[in-house]
């Protein structure tokens, strides 16, 4: 394929050369490549400086009349670096180019897997190699796509072992569905699902509590990853239909090949990984626990208050001495004599993480075989957290006969770890830590009892629920695909593929007895969840390629394909454990179980006519039919059509000049869909739990009775796919014999009958229903750039970029509907879709105002909370980029990563309770002195007096511990005053590594690579809290941008050698 | 020609592949995961357990802080907003949905559809709404009900009826029409009804003459709420509807818990998972430390001093004073009063005193205090207690004596705040350092109405009156 590209290519970039006059000498010659020694057959050999040129012929032979002296020849090959030889007086040359790593005419893999040339597509694609995944020294083959392609959004949800990245490919499109772009392996879409364990009588947002758990695509091992195509647009996924709405990423792995080098080939890797925490809020050690302090009066006033369950070590029982406070606004340290404890530092460590991959290939005349086996065992810097994986991954493939070929796949997975809390929770890790006080040094955990030791007998001492309430998972996964394909004739060629993907994840959350994680005081709590999931995939696609005449091409194809998904989640719950230390639900005084059940068939057939002029002018038409099992039946099928267009103008320009290597226009216009969640056809009847948010609240079984509710969701059975437009630009242009290559690409993305939870008035009898109607535009510009600013044969320096903006905007809700709450977050905040703003802006309470803009204050002093709420910030970037320098001198390579992110907000709810607690070090600086706030009173304010002061400037001074609490901290401050801009330069990757070739072949190594990796070596940002690359809803959930308690970031640094034998 | 061939058949193929595409798409259409259709009991159940929420969850709680019986502490960010009357139109979202879509909207599915087949079902789904509007209108002064709770037939905004309307007897609309339908509902023979409330009902067990009792009770409330439009009618009306009232403390109408998880009481609850958010107020707790009143061990937890405390209303810091007592939070299984016999005996001496019948006001009202002290204690009340708080004579009945032992019998329940701002009794200073310099007299409309419902009657003023609050 490549060479036959590459010779058509050539061909034609030689005819465009017009041939010199038959004058002077002839010189012919040979071309070779420097490698392997094979001639290469199309190699442009122009006469610098003239437009004299030819090409080689099949043999690689050429043969120039020159028409300058002294000459020199310039031979540019598609896939080769160019050459400039002086002609001297020699008749005879053989000449070696070398292969370049970026070529021209780059192939790569498209929607259902069919590999095209880059030149020929509409739209805009990144391609990442496997280099880009191993050297982002992430496990998790989504995190790892993190800064290296324009137009992609990763974010972690924290540091620790297993927690899930979410990706967004050009923003979201999409209210209630799934905003992640679809997962391909090897041709067969892959579930990444990140499910929270949370029973159906959960009554909140599920993905505000519990652990970070994992998006599955970590179960694939990024070590078999040999390529990664994102398809970001509607027209690039097209032949995906409904599941393509926000893009699809495909990943290609290693297989062996089949008539290559025979023999085995073994490659053995180790690498070993130290992991810390990169970054905490700043915290204060000057203050003790209690109450009554931050005021002018100082430790006078101030009582220190611990926890002291009493003789008993058991909170809630007679003898209690106190049950501690959550407040550190107690006296001194100095003052006690007592000495500051850094709870924090004691409480992290290094995680120390190994990660080993044996690959074996091998290959025959008409087989290939590759097998891999990974094990990664990952520990977190949170103390007992963990992740193992073991995959196991065999792929052979082989020719039947001249015209059939088969081959497949299955790879083995188990994925098993330990996981810490994490957020809005009493166990939380980071909310009995960060609020811990200094004065109570929390490393003893536990008492001769069995109970907790804790400094509140409220929260949980954050050593005793990372040893005592751990949350653990087994999965096992198995991911599978054969396929067949017949070649027929010499157009028709005939492909059956079918993939599964079926796992099944046991998860266990223990809360040991007096843990506050079981929600009613101390009782003892297991967990039991079992997901199990399982999705069959199969496709046919019979696919043509025709010579029309000597000027047009055309390839089609057509085919059909299906998808069974079904999910199943089994959820059990005991409470109230007679013995201690025993998890199992025998041990429960009270059960409680709850299933929920997903089943999604689709089918759909789908065509796609591709025409090219020349390989010049490209023109592709897809259309793809779909039907869903998520619609009623009646009206359950629809059609996504696509045009794409690329036009490679520098081919038409007769006098180009020679640093324009390549230029290329490209457009397309599309549409894809999203289809409903699925059984939102039908109001049913669900059991409701009832709950002011504050206690887990009443729900069924009730004693000893059941229950059941209308839904407050109303569901109507005329439902429409979300329909997705995109209209894209895009401009590729090649400079300087490839040393510079820039692509630029505008797109424009409307979602149209989105499907949206309309809010409505309770007094309607229902909170929301779920209805078509809304719009969502995001429009935007990608800049990929690579620039090579010095090369020679030993050291080469290479820069790649990538920029990209995303706008979006809710351009249109259904009528009567301004805004509405995308997913519940917190009562004084959340994240909604407004008509005219981003989606997902932070709504929520806010100060009153002048119209100047000044704070209003009261009579105390302190700012005025509005009674209505506001949009108080935009979780959207401004703007991303990437920049890795690469540094290659004869057999070292230096790489780095920077990751700059301009804007966007977090809602950093973590530092407004630990300011509302006395934990930040900011309330400590002036703990005794007063703070004026800027502003002006609110009208009708009097002074002691009884003056009327309204619009004057505040002369009110107010104490620390106001200040702190009910203005900067949440009892009292709006949520507007939480919101932090983010702003973050990162070293996101950094690596070194040297490859010691081993030449002699009686030695059994042919190289050894030893290599260093540093991730997130340093993170400059403004940022009061974690690493804001964090999510407390993480990636299961269509918001972003909340900080409440949220697990830290990491930084590492890892080790690794690897042998090829 | 071959080309043809070929793509016949993988036209065919292809085609094939959807002969059977139906069911396969049909059979995924259903959810395996809910019911389509339910028996009432079921609602019923899951309609007095959305009461029990909304009588014994945050509207309780906050109300018992305005009217200073309890105190939020800066344990929790909310119930510091509570304190500082700093009340939002999202504060109390959650509890209005809880009333329309969890009671009101679930008690008219039961008479909507099976209402004429089972009228004691309908009758008891009657009472509830009656309740809940009851509550809805205390709060928020013009509610949706005759417009409303129209979604399923694709109608989303409803026009909000005036208190006035909803309190206006001639008005068919009215609460007393709503009980009056259940009364006649209640009053069928069972052999009218296909099916029987039994254990689904909490409340009674299925006893429709208790259901009876109780709707009169709940008639002679809302009567008396309108003390101050109509003096002397609403007295009159009051002490009718009363007569056929609640007779015993025995036959209560009452929220049921139990002791799992999902069932406790959600005073309980609260305490267990939000400790030191909430302790007594300083005010009731040195009310009852004055009158030496033997319910103050029952209603108050001992400080860690062992004696009994409160939280100044103007200090949120104060965690070291008493938690709220065994009467609402030592059992998950403690049951609390909806409309009790206690509070009857209170609005019959009130009544009866507006009625110019001062005797009958003052037997009521010591036969009331006593009844409280029973009811919270398990013993009856010392004799010097009865010579001081219940040894009223029609010379000294006041007002104000009966509304002060009313704020401490009502202890826990929403009541006390509706009659804090009906009768001014007893003399609350408000919180000196709050966001207004009054205690709010209602709750702001939620954001959801405001938005969602261009019909929407909007007040979003703490210091606007409803109705009954002349």
């Amino acid at each position: 394929m490549k060479n036959k590209a590459t010779l058509l290519t050539v061909l034609l970039f030689a005819l465009c050369v017009q041939l010199g006059y038959a004058q002077s000498r002839t010189i012919s010659g040979v071309v070779n490549d420097s490698e392997t020694g094979e001639t290469i057959p199309g190699v442009a050999v122009i006469e610098k400086g003239t437009t004299n040129g030819t090409a080689t012929k099949f043999d690689g032979k050429f043969s120039i009349t020159l028409k300058s002296s002294p000459a020199i020849l310039v031979f540019t090959a598609i896939g080769y670096e160019a050459k400039e030889v002086p002609a001297g007086s020699q008749d005879n040359m053989t000449v070696s180019l070398k292969p370049s790593s970026e070529q021209l005419d780059e192939v790569v893999v498209t929607a259902l897997g069919i590999s095209k040339d880059k030149k020929a597509l509409g739209y805009s694609v990144s391609s990442l190699g496997a280099d880009d995944i191993a050297n982002s020294g992430e496990n998790n083959i989504i995190s790892s796509l993190n800064a290296k392609a324009p137009g992609i959004q990763v974010v972690g949800s924290s540091g620790t072992p297993g927690a899930s990245s979410k990706i967004l490919i050009r923003g979201n499109a999409t209210f209630t569905g799934e905003n992640q772009p679809l997962i391909v392996v090897d041709g067969i879409p892959i579930d990444n699902q990140t499910v929270q364990s949370s029973p159906r009588d959960y009554p909140f947002n599920e993905n505000l509590q519990g652990v970070n758990n994992s998006n599955r695509g970590i179960d694939i091992n990024p070590d078999d990853i040999e390529s990664v195509t994102v398809l970001k647009g509607p027209a690039a996924a097209a032949l995906y239909g409904a599941r393509a709405g926000n893009g699809v990423i495909i990943y290609t792995t290693k297989r062996g090949k089949a008539g290559g080098k025979k023999g085995l080939g073994v490659t053995v890797s180790q690498n070993i990984t130290f992991t810390q925490v990169n970054k905490l809020p700043e915290l204060q050690t000057t203050y003790a626990q209690g109450v009554g302090g931050g005021t002018p009066a100082g430790d006078g006033a101030a009582t220190f208050i611990e926890g002291d369950p009493g003789a008993d070590n058991t909170y809630f029982t007679g003898d209690d001495g106190s049950l501690g406070t959550s407040s550190s606004w107690g006296p001194s340290m100095s003052s006690l004599g007592l000495s500051s404890v850094d709870n924090p530092d004691n409480f992290f460590q290094t995680g120390v993480s190994s990660n080993t991959n044996v690959s074996i290939t091998g290959g025959t005349e008409s087989t290939g075989i590759r097998l891999s086996v990974g094990y990664l065992k990952d520990n977190g810097v949170v103390p007992n957290t963990n992740l193992d994986r073991l995959s196991v991954r065999l792929t052979a493939d082989t020719k039947i006969s001249e015209k059939i070929q088969v081959g497949g796949t299955v790879n083995y997975i188990n994925n098993q770890g330990t996981k810490a809390q994490n957020g809005s929770n009493l166990a939380g890790i980071m909310l009995g830590l960060l609020r811990a006080p200094t004065s109570y040094d929390i490393s003893q955990y536990e008492y001769d009892n069995g109970n907790q030791r804790t400094y509140f007998a409220f929260y949980d001492n954050p050593h005793f629920t990372a040893n005592r309430n751990p949350f653990t998972n087994n999965l096992n996964r198995v991911l599978g695909n054969v396929f067949i394909n017949y070649k027929v004739n010499d157009w028709l060629n005939l492909n059956y593929k079918v993939g599964t993907d079926a796992y099944t994840d046991n998860r266990k959350q223990v809360f040991a007895i007096s843990s506050f994680g079981d929600d009613i005081g101390g009782v003892g709590q297991v967990n039991v969840n079992s997901l199990s999931n399982r999705q069959v995939y199969g496709d046919f696609i019979a696919s043509t390629n025709l010579k029309i005449n000597d000027d047009w091409g055309f390839s089609g194809l057509v085919g059909h394909n299906f998808n069974m998904t079904r999910f199943n989640d089994q959820f059990s719950r005991g409470r109230t454990l007679a013995i201690r230390d025993f998890y199992n639900l025998s041990n429960a005084t009270e059960l409680y179980s709850s299933e929920y059940q997903k089943d999604i068939n689709t089918a759909a057939v789908f065509a796609q006519a591709e025409f090219d002029w020349k390989s010049i002018w490209f023109l592709t038409l897809t259309a793809r039919n779909e039907w869903s099992s998520t619609f009623e039946l009646d009206d359950n099928n629809f059609m996504y059509p696509s045009v794409s267009t690329s036009l490679v103008f520098t081919d038409l320009w007769d006098d180009k000049p020679d640093w324009f290597n390549f230029g290329k226009v490209r457009y397309s216009w599309a549409q894809t869909g999203i289809s409903p969640i699925e059984y939102s056809t039908r109001t049913l009847y669900t059991i409701e739990t009832y709950t002011d948010g504050f206690t887990n609240g009443l729900t069924f079984p009730y004693l000893g009775q059941n229950g059941f509710a209308i839904n407050q969701r109303l569901f109507t059975k005329d439902l429409q796919p979300e329909i997705l437009t995109g209209n894209e630009f895009g401009l590729n242009m090649i400079f300087f014999d490839r040393l510079i290559d820039f692509d630029f690409t505008y797109y424009h993305q409307k979602t149209s009958d989105a499907l949206l939870y309309r809010p409505l008035a309770s007094s309607s009898g229902f909170a929301e229903a779920y209805v078509n109607g809304g719009e969502i535009v995001n429009k935007g510009y990608e800049i990929a750039m690579g620039i090579t600013p010095y090369t020679n044969d030993n050291f080469k320096w290479k820069i790649d970029l990538n920029w990209s903006r995303n706008i979006s905007e809710t351009t249109q809700l259904v009528p009567g509907v301004d805004q509405f709450s995308i997913e519940t977050a917190f009562g004084s905040i959340g994240s909604f879709a407004i008509v005219g703003q981003p989606y997902g802006v932070f709504f929520g309470t806010v100060w009153e105002k002048n119209d100047n803009g000044d704070l209003l204050i009261g009579a105390n002093g302190l700012p005025i909370q509005a009674a209505i709420t506001e949009g108080v910030g935009d979780p959207n970037p401004d703007w991303l980029g990437g920049i890795r320098n690469t540094f290659t001198y004869k057999g070292v390579q230096l790489s780095f990563l920077f990751d700059i992110r301009q804007g966007g907000d977090i809602w950093n709810g973590t530092y407004a309770r630990l300011n509302n607690l006395g934990r930040t070090q900011e309330s400590a600086e002036n703990r005794e002195g007063t703070y004026l706030i800027e502003g002006v009173y609110a009208p009708g304010t009097t002074d002691g007096n009884g003056n009327d002061i309204g619009g004057q400037a505040n002369t009110t001074e107010v104490n620390a511990i106001d200040y702190f609490r009910r203005y900067k901290g949440d009892a009292g401050g709006a949520s507007e005053e939480f919101v932090e801009e983010v702003n973050w330069v990162r070293l996101r990757d950094v690596n070194l590594s040297y490859r010691f070739n081993f030449k002699d072949p009686k030695n059994p190594i042919n190289y050894l690579d030893i290599s260093f990796n540093g991730r997130n070596l340093f993170l400059i940002t403004d940022y009061k809290g974690v690493d804001p690359e964090t999510s407390l809803t993480g990636a299961g959930s269509n918001i972003g941008g909340f900080d409440y308690f949220n697990n830290p970031g990491a930084r590492s640094y890892s080790f690794g050698l690897k042998f090829g034998f | 020609m071959k080309k043809i061939t070929y793509i016949f058949f993988i036209a065919l193929g292809t085609g094939g592949f959807f002969t059977s595409c139906d069911n396969y798409l049909e059979d995924k259409i259903a959810s395996p995961n809910d019911p389509t259709e339910v028996s009432p009991d079921l609602l019923l159940s899951n309609t007095e357990v959305a009461t029990f929420a909304t009588f014994g969850g945050q509207l309780a709680r906050q109300t018992q802080i305005f009217t200073q019986q309890i105190a939020g502490t800066s344990a929790g960010s909310q119930t510091v907003q509570f304190m500082n009357y700093n009340i939002t139109e999202l504060t109390n979202e959650n509890e209005w949905e809880v009333i329309y879509n969890g009671v009101l909207m679930n008690a008219k599915l039961i008479v909507d559809n099976s209402g004429s087949a089972n009228p004691h079902y309908a009758g008891m789904a009657k009472v509830l709404t009656a309740l809940n509007l009851g509550l809805a209108t205390d709060l928020w002064g013009d509610v949706p009900y005759s417009q409303a709770l129209t979604g399923l037939d694709g109608e989303f905004e409803a026009s909000y009826d005036t208190q006035q309307s909803l309190l206006d007897d001639s008005n068919g609309g009215s609460i007393f029409a709503l009980l009056d339908a259940a009364i006649a509902d209640l009053s069928r023979p069972a052999s009218d009804n296909v099916q029987i409330p039994a254990g689904d009902d909490f409340i009674y067990g299925g006893d429709v003459s208790k259901w009876i009792a109780a709707a009169h009770s709940l008639k002679a409330r809302y009567y008396n709420r309108l003390s101050q439009r109509d003096a002397a009618g609403s007295a009159a009306s009051a002490l009718a509807s009363m007569a056929s009232g609640i007779t015993s403390s025995a036959d209560d109408f009452n929220m049921i818990f139990g002791p799992n998880g999902a069932e406790q009481n959600q005073w309980y609850a609260f305490n267990q998972q939000r400790g030191d958010y909430i302790k007594m107020g300083e005010f009731f707790v040195d009310l009852l430390n004055t009158n030496a009143d033997p319910r103050l061990p029952f209603y108050a937890a001992q400080d860690p001093q062992g004696n009994y405390s409160g939280t100044p209303k103007d200090d949120v810091d104060s965690i070291q004073t008493s938690n709220v007592g065994s009467y609402l939070n030592s059992l998950a299984a403690t049951a609390l009063p909806l409309v009790s016999f206690v509070e009857m005996k209170f609005i019959e001496a009130e009544a009866q005193l507006r009625a110019g019948a001062p005797l009958a006001a003052a037997t009521a009202y010591n036969e009331a205090v006593i009844e409280s002290v029973t009811q919270v204690t398990g013993a009856a009340p010392s004799a010097a207690f009865i010579a001081a708080f219940a040894a009223e004579t029609p010379a000294t009945i006041t007002l104000e004596t009966i509304m002060t032992q009313k704020y401490i019998a009502m202890f826990g329940q929403c009541e006390a705040y509706s009659d804090f701002r009906r009768t001014g009794f007893p003399a609350l200073t408000p919180n000196p350092i709050g966001n207004i310099t009054t205690i709010p007299v209602r709750l702001v409309t939620p954001q959801n109405e405001r938005l969602y419902n261009p019909k929407a009657t909007i007040v979003g003023d703490l210091t606007t009156p409803v109705y009954w609050d002349n």
